[in-house]
């Protein structure tokens, strides 16, 4: 590297003496990757800076990627370890880093985040005062960009994302699933791990979180947890990304004959209601009356979006974009993925060009 | 972004038509410019080589750097236009309120034209391929950053230290989740530009180089990179009166360093005319502030409450990543670390009590809403406040003059509010790097402890600190009025907008404004860029 400066990893994580008078649990990190060269540096900077001693290992478990991720990880040695997944999903990972950690508290996280110093000290301290099973934080989007402002925005607000606590609740609470998350292996082991076969990609957070629940799991957002995440910032990747979030619902479905909550019915609702009613409308060859729900939602979107841009550097425009790739994607998503469903066809475990 | 103000739907409708005539090249100031130049004669070169460094479209600079480089061909001068051209991932044109992506189209168009209608010809830096990739910075942590250097060691790193916090909105890029995301952005652009920058350079080889600020993105590359090569650089900057220029040679103007003139007039006594011109413009800048944004166009006065309380003292906040306070902040890490160095000893002293006002432009710089509100940080770092201690919000309408009167005491560490006490005659506390420091009329402070004792000094007796009203008055002039220089010749009407008031090219020639003639001397003969003396 002419010309740059050598860069160490930050503090001395390894090197802190722990008091192990101290009751508090040590901990296993686990961080599935794939192909993450832009933001792992920087992730692993603000996990090894975190204030909590007892963090025992950070596993960095690898899909196979092939630009660099690796070898910026394998610098980080030995407080951070390189372990190969074979079966390239988050999923797998999770599966992996649980058979590989040596700590029963597992912390969760994920490589397009930014976790406060704090982080897991709040994560560990709020398992432990509020007696639930697993506890996460708030998802705080930033965007770098116009569009991934607005999407922050967006998916940050009720109307963009439903009522998804973890998207925007500033009370802790005990809720449906939260972003991310600390727990005991044990719970997880108990209801079989994550699925790595049955749901489509990206699935297996809130498909595992509703298996928790059902066995009667307690799930915590305390939105003193702080991490900051970087959402898509253009608006093809935003749709990709929700477009395979209703794909996973329909999965979910399709696995438990049941929605781990209503949220999803909202835009596939959306979605087939003016699915139906610009059929009928075009039939009836009344192309006015067709056009009746987009106009609607223009007009609905476009208010939220007003309000999304009191937000400084959001602009309504924009917000608009990103609500209506959000709740259509994501419609659509669901249907597409309850017709896969019904052919039999099966979901996809993996993606198919990165994530 | 906030939603337009019915207030200022003139403005807004204005902007749009000049956005759209820019597009064609067809703003007011480019027509106004091509009628100016189309009754120039020309002369051949014979003077020196100076070349303006003009990047970005900020209308009000682009029109200034033209009507000089216009004036110094008059005088003999060859003089050329380097413009950026476009292409950068992202510059300080924007804030991150704003970008990315750049708007590098709009502003290369309007660059270019304005330069052209002034029969130039502008060199672009970049944009005739993308800039390489730097994918090894992917490995570089976010403390490293600020280490960074360039294959031809240039320290790219700490040249973009100050633009990367002022694009954005924020000093402390360390902890901003947006921080090391945007120090790699801006890093990638600024090795392309100090590549290109490096070959205009040597291929041109100027006597002079004129810019602007000189802590910018554009700017502090090239004044790094041309003063490594020995060339002569000027860089300049609004005057705190309204138009009015500050020029300063080697040094950023921003930073307001008058400490030559002021050896030279420190001992002199202001005439009766010059008191009046001082006290006319300290009842202006009252009223309005500050030469751009009004700041006190609805204030109140204050109500500080009854007597119970013992000294009042008054502290003034900067914005954080104002480039007049980043690297100045002297006794202290941070502003931040400035203020709970105030509130703790203010918490032994519950008889007296602590005023810290925000400042103003925090919240009232439109398109330019900070992302590190001091106010928020306070609520964050104390979660109860001593008693004693009142905050008074950015967007609070308080004037800070009534504050400034009512307190016995001011805390400063760059703002001018430091000066302006003083010149109430009362005593200041400066802690940090101000162009006023140590002239003799504040109690300058160099750590922490000697902080403390200021304070707790200024608390048994505020009059045990120093002050000199004179002083202060004679330094007031020397810098508002001697260090900068009258240059009415474009004005800004409305923020982002330029008007060019020259009529004839006959204002510009040698002999006939004597302001002007004053810069173009500063610049092609080393002259010392004072305001009033040679008037």
């Amino acid at each position: 590297m002419p010309g740059l400066v050598r860069s160490e990893f930050p503090v001395p994580m390894g090197e802190a003496v722990p008091d192990r008078s101290d009751p508090a649990p040590e901990v296993s990190v686990v961080l599935p990757t794939l192909d993450e060269r832009s933001t792992i540096r920087d992730c692993l900077d603000s996990l090894l800076a975190q204030d909590y001693p007892y963090i025992r290992e950070i596993l960095v478990v690898d899909g196979g990627s092939t630009d660099g991720t690796r070898q910026i990880v394998a610098s980080a040695a030995p407080r951070v370890r390189l372990v190969d997944n074979p079966r390239v999903t988050a999923a797998a990972a999770m599966n992996v880093g649980l058979s590989e950690a040596t700590c029963d508290l597992i912390v969760r996280a994920d490589a397009h985040t930014l976790y406060a110093e704090d982080y897991i000290s709040r994560s560990v301290d709020a398992l432990a005062a509020s007696g639930a099973d697993w506890v996460g934080g708030r998802m705080r989007p930033v965007g770098g960009t116009a569009f991934g402002r607005a999407v922050a925005a967006a998916t940050s607000s009720p109307f963009g994302v439903g009522p998804g606590r973890f998207h925007y609740s500033d009370t802790a609470r005990d809720t449906d699933t939260v972003y991310l998350g600390t727990f005991d292996r044990s719970i997880v082991e108990e209801v079989g791990g994550y699925d790595e076969g049955r749901i489509q990609w990206a699935a297996e957070d809130q498909e595992l979180n509703f298996r928790l629940r059902r066995s009667g799991r307690r799930i915590r957002l305390d939105p003193e947890v702080r991490s900051w995440y970087f959402p898509r910032q253009t608006p093809r990747a935003l749709w990709s990304q929700y477009f395979n979030y209703g794909v996973c619902k329909a999965s979910t479905l399709a696995k438990h004959r049941t929605l781990p909550y209503w949220r999803p019915l909202a835009p596939a609702s959306m979605v087939a209601a003016t699915g139906v009613w610009v059929f009928c409308s075009i039939r009836r060859r009344n192309l006015l009356v067709a056009m009746v729900p987009g106009i609607a939602y223009v007009a609905g979107a476009g208010a939220v979006a007003l309000r999304l841009g009191r937000n400084p550097g959001v602009a309504p425009h924009r917000a608009v974009g990103a609500l209506a790739i959000c709740h259509w994607a994501y419609g659509l998503g669901f249907w597409y993925g309850v017709g896969r469903a019904a052919a039999g066809l099966p979901f996809d475990t993996a993606p198919r060009r990165g994530r | 972004m906030p939603l337009p103000q019915a207030a200022r739907f003139g403005e807004y409708a204005l902007k749009g038509l000049n956005a759209g005539l820019r597009e064609i090249g067809q703003a007011p100031e480019q027509r106004q410019a091509r009628r100016l130049t189309r009754k120039i004669k020309r002369r051949d070169p014979s003077g020196p080589r100076v070349l303006f460094l003009t990047p970005r479209s900020w209308a009000y600079h682009v029109q200034v750097e033209m009507l000089l480089a216009t004036a110094l061909r008059l005088r003999g001068a060859e003089v050329e236009v380097v413009t950026c051209g476009g292409g950068l991932e992202v510059c300080d044109r924007a804030n991150s309120w704003e970008a990315p992506p750049m708007p590098c189209r709009s502003c290369r168009t309007y660059v270019d034209r304005s330069v052209e209608a002034f029969g130039l010809d502008p060199d672009p830096l970049l944009g005739r391929e993308p800039p390489p990739a730097w994918p090894e910075l992917d490995e570089i942590g976010a403390l490293d950053l600020h280490r960074v250097v360039d294959d031809a060691g240039t320290p790219l790193g700490e040249l973009v230290d100050i633009p990367t916090r002022w694009f954005l909105l924020s000093a402390s890029r360390d902890s901003d989740p947006l921080g090391p995301l945007t120090t790699r952005r801006f890093l990638r652009s600024a090795r392309a530009t100090a590549e290109a920058m490096r070959s205009t350079l040597d291929r041109k080889r100027p006597d002079k180089l004129v810019l602007l600020n000189g802590l910018f993105f554009f700017e502090s590359i090239a004044r790094r990179l041309a003063t490594e090569r020995g060339i002569d650089v000027i860089t300049y900057e609004r005057g705190f009166r309204p138009e009015t220029l500050v020029f300063r040679r080697g040094l950023p103007a921003s930073h307001y360093e008058i400490s030559p003139y002021w050896q030279r007039w420190k001992d002199e006594p202001l005439t009766v005319e010059q008191q009046a011109e001082l006290d006319a413009y300290l009842l202006h800048r009252r009223r309005k502030g500050h030469p751009i944004f009004d700041f006190w166009k609805d204030a109140v006065s204050a109500d500080l409450g009854g007597s119970e309380h013992g000294r009042t003292v008054c502290l003034f906040t900067n914005v954080t990543w104002d480039s007049a306070v980043l690297g100045r902040e002297g006794a202290f890490g941070s502003i931040q670390q400035w203020l709970d160095a105030a509130i703790d000893h203010m918490k032994g002293h519950p008889e007296d009590r602590l005023i810290v006002r925000v400042h103003p432009a925090e919240a009232k710089m439109s398109g330019k809403i900070t992302r590190e509100s001091l106010g928020t940080y306070l609520q964050h770092a104390w979660a109860s406040l001593p008693s004693n201690v009142t905050v008074i919000a950015a967007d609070d309408l308080t004037s800070s003059y009534d504050l400034m009167e009512a307190a016995d005491v001011g805390l400063v560490l760059t703002s001018t509010v430091g000066l302006e006490m003083a010149l109430l005659d009362k005593p200041v506390v400066v802690a940090g790097e101000t162009h006023y420091r140590g002239k003799g009329f504040t109690t300058d402070v160099d750590n922490p402890g000697d902080f403390g004792r200021a304070i707790e000094a200024a608390l048994a007796d505020p009059a045990a600190l120093d002050r000199d009203v004179e002083a202060a008055r004679r330094y007031a002039y020397t810098f508002f009025f001697r260090a900068s220089i009258p240059f009415p010749l474009v004005s800004e009407p409305v923020p982002g907008l330029a008007t060019l008031r020259v009529k004839d090219p006959a204002a510009l020639a040698e002999g006939v404004d004597p302001w002007l003639d004053v810069i173009c001397d500063g610049i092609l003969n080393g002259g010392d860029f004072l305001g009033v003396a040679t008037c």
